[in-house]
């Protein structure tokens, strides 16, 4: 009846047309009168075709042959759109079975369209269809992984659920890149310059929650999304479309918050999401561009494994004396400890053998029999484990990646600074893993008093990631630093500065020791040094970070350098923050002091 | 310019070349980091969930495990204990966790308070041994519904 009514209002509109049906006979339409209506109503301009391809100015992003009909499909949208109703027509190349989204879109756009193809079972789609079963979805955020920058950035990818209830069966879509390459600098050069494949899978989010929650220690974030039924529907039939297809892989922008992005944009029409970003895609900039579409529902926190741990060891246990001998010397437990604290040494120690067990520290045999023994002795008190682990803040609320900021200090001079990513130690850490800084192509230019305008440093890479250590993990807290330096407002060096220390502190504030060496090399000169940090930084109170440094550095050439910083950063809103910062440094005038302040925009 | 990154790729990062040691039908199924890759750190691994095998495994696929009596066409059950027995043992003797509301969920049971607890006190009869099989845990639980 509906097909009726389209049939209808074409004819009233297309005068061409109802000339062509007296020709023809109405119950006997030709190819070619599709053909004239698609050319008539410009369907291949139509820009959900341009979606559902992938196209961006004027070409596809997918780079298989696979995912076009026409030979010409990735650059030519017309083609690719009167060759897939030809295939359709003539039951050719399995297009009814592989893209069922696009043969809806044209069956709903073209009417007369659904009579005219050869129609036949899809079955390995509608098994697809009945195992997914999505009713909900959902944008997964692991986030940063602390000493393990490659995931300071975080990742994203979706979850598509049939209940709320049972999330852990329900099924995570994700895109990555597809490799075997175990050489870390083989898997950097082709991960940045787009020689490895990126492909969409889907596997059960249970498998996600083990690899993020439990292996790499890495806390969850989910935000259900607003979307009806025929939307999800449409991602769902969308993703099957790209099953067997690749996009070339580029980690900075092509990445997989990107491509998540792309079954958002042809689930619902009117998103407009992938065009917002042209150098990079940072996986928490490609959520908040959901926010004005008022997409996100709900935010939910997913503690990692690791949370749990620290949680029981500074929060539940009450007496520590015994739990280190119980954990690594197998001692029983003691009498004198309380029930409460006898569960929580056994849920802990529990926690740690998994920990041991998934960094390969333990055999898989000892494993199972220390892990069965400790869960039989577990369940002999009958009280439920109920640990009540805070949020921190939603990531949603931090800063965007990109920071312009002005400076001005007391020796009269003023400092401008741009940079793309990320986040460093003056920026307010809120929604940002605490001591792990990244920042990449960092731009610092200075106007001194009565000089030019001139280059103060080009930061290329800089990290620092301050894990704090306890009782039980001891990781090595490290930094790189590498730029090219106007150095103490003297000369122009190209820089290279890795450290390596030690952190202790909590989830609010810490401290932190190094050991480093800084190189600073020209052609005509060359400055070592060896020198160290002490540093305490405190994120304790809301809106105002503190933070101080004392480092020494002994240089060749007999130079010697003390300094000191003092800083503080009061964050106006999310995306703006002032900076106050007093420093000393002795290396070419004794007790040099200045005191800069300076704001800060993000965006 | 391919010489920084390199050097960037260089600072000991991770590949994440991951073993999942999901073989039997009982415990020990965790996914564990591979020993040959954890010198070689690299960008772009942890961040974007790089690994080898790539498909669409989609949830309760059939599995290769031995069926219980109770629930044999339950294939949804069945592939989920199987690939989550050390966390189902974990939350059963906890007497909570997702995992276990999850399994009770599929098992339609109504009261997953008295449930978690008849089964905590019966952690020993349901993960009796050390060569335990999904199958045997799922009979066991079903005795306890």
């Amino acid at each position: 009846m509906i097909q009726l009514l389209n049939i209808c209002n074409f004819f009233n509109r297309k005068s061409k047309y109802l000339l062509l049906a007296f020709l023809f006979s109405s119950s006997c339409y030709s190819s070619s009168d599709i053909s004239l209506y698609v050319e008539q109503n410009k369907l291949y301009e139509n820009p959900y075709w341009a979606k559902l391809l992938h196209y961006r100015d004027g070409s596809s992003e997918i780079d298989s042959d696979n995912f076009f009909i026409s030979k010409e499909g990735k650059t030519n949208l017309k083609k690719e759109l009167f060759e897939t109703i030809d295939s359709l027509q003539k039951g050719q190349n399995n297009v009814l079975c592989r893209f069922p989204l696009r043969v809806k879109w044209l069956k709903q756009n073209i009417p007369t369209l659904e009579n005219k193809i050869i129609n036949y079972e899809c079955s390995e789609l509608n098994e697809y269809l009945s195992l997914i079963d999505a009713k909900y979805v959902t944008m997964v955020f692991p986030t940063a992984h602390i000493n393990s920058p490659a995931s300071m950035y975080g990742h994203t990818f979706l979850r598509v659920s049939s209940s709320n209830d049972t999330a852990l069966i329900s099924n995570a879509i994700n895109y990555a890149a597809k490799t075997n390459d175990t050489n870390g600098l083989i898997f950097a050069y082709k991960g940045l310059f787009g020689e490895y494949e990126g492909r969409y899978s889907i596997l059960p989010y249970y498998e996600k929650i083990k690899e993020y929650n439990n292996l790499e220690q890495r806390d969850i974030w989910e935000y259900d999304l607003d979307l009806n039924e025929e939307e999800v529907n449409r991602l769902v039939l969308h993703t099957f479309e790209l099953k067997d297809s690749y996009s070339d892989y580029y980690f900075f922008k092509e990445n997989c918050s990107y491509n998540i992005l792309w079954l958002l944009e042809i689930a619902r029409d009117d998103l407009d999401l992938v065009s917002k970003f042209t150098f990079k895609t940072v996986p928490l900039d490609s959520i908040k561009i959901l926010k004005p579409y008022n997409l996100i529902k709900e935010s939910k926190y997913r503690h990692s494994s690791m949370k749990k741990m620290k949680h029981i060891l500074e929060d539940k246990i009450e007496n520590k004396e015994f739990l280190e001998s119980f954990v690594n010397e197998n001692k029983n437990l003691n009498e004198n400890l309380s029930v409460d604290d006898k569960i929580s040494y056994l849920d802990f120690k529990i926690s740690y053998l998994q920990y041991q067990r998934a960094n390969n520290k333990i055999e898989k045999k000892e494993y199972i029999k220390k892990y069965l023994e400790l869960l039989k002795q577990r369940s002999t008190y009958s009280v439920v484990s109920d640990y009540e682990i805070k949020a921190p803040i939603n990531p949603l609320d931090s800063h965007d990646s990109a920071r312009i900021s002005f400076y001005y200090d007391s020796s009269d001079s003023f400092e401008l600074s741009l940079k793309p990513v990320y986040n460093d130690i003056y920026d307010i850490s809120d929604g940002y893993l605490q001591g792990a800084y990244i920042n990449f192509f960092d731009l610092n230019l200075k106007k001194q008093k009565d000089e030019n305008i001139k280059l103060d440093r080009f930061t290329i890479l800089k990290i620092k990631s301050l894990a704090p250590r306890d009782m039980f993990f001891k990781p090595i807290s490290w930094g790189i630093d590498l730029a090219y330096e106007h150095f103490k407002d003297q000369s122009d060096y190209f820089k290279i500065k890795p450290e390596a220390g030690i952190s202790y502190g909590t989830s609010k504030d810490f401290i932190y020791l190094m050991f480093g060496s800084n190189v600073y090399y020209k052609q005509s000169d060359q400055l070592f040094s060896l020198g160290s940090s002490l540093g305490f930084v405190t994120n304790r109170f809301d809106n105002i970070k503190l933070g101080l440094e004392y480092s020494y550095d002994k240089y060749n050439k007999g130079l010697e350098n003390n300094q000191f910083e003092l800083f503080s950063t009061y964050k106006l809103d999310a995306n703006a923050s002032l900076t106050l910062k007093y420093i000393n440094d002795d290396l070419y005038k004794q007790n040099d002091e200045k005191v800069k302040v300076g704001i800060s925009y993000y965006f | 310019m391919k010489k920084i990154i390199s050097l960037i790729a260089a600072i000991g990062l991770t590949t994440a070349v991951y073993a999942n040691e999901n073989t039997g039908c009982g415990l020990g199924s965790l996914i564990i980091k591979d020993q040959s890759s954890s010198v070689l750190q690299a960008l772009a691994a942890t961040t974007n969930g790089t690994s080898g095998n790539q498909t669409f495994g989609i949830t309760s696929g059939t599995s290769n495990c031995n069926k219980p009596s109770d629930f044999v066409s339950n294939d949804k059950l069945n592939k989920f204990v199987e690939e989550n027995m050390d966390e189902l043992a974990l939350d059963i003797s906890a007497g909570k966790g997702e995992t276990l509301s999850t399994v009770a969920k599929l098992m339609n049971v109504e009261n997953n308070e008295a449930f978690s607890a008849k089964l905590q006190s019966n952690f020993t009869n349901i993960y009796s041994n050390e060569n335990v099989t999904s199958a045997a845990v799922i009979d066991s639980i079903a005795k306890y519904m």
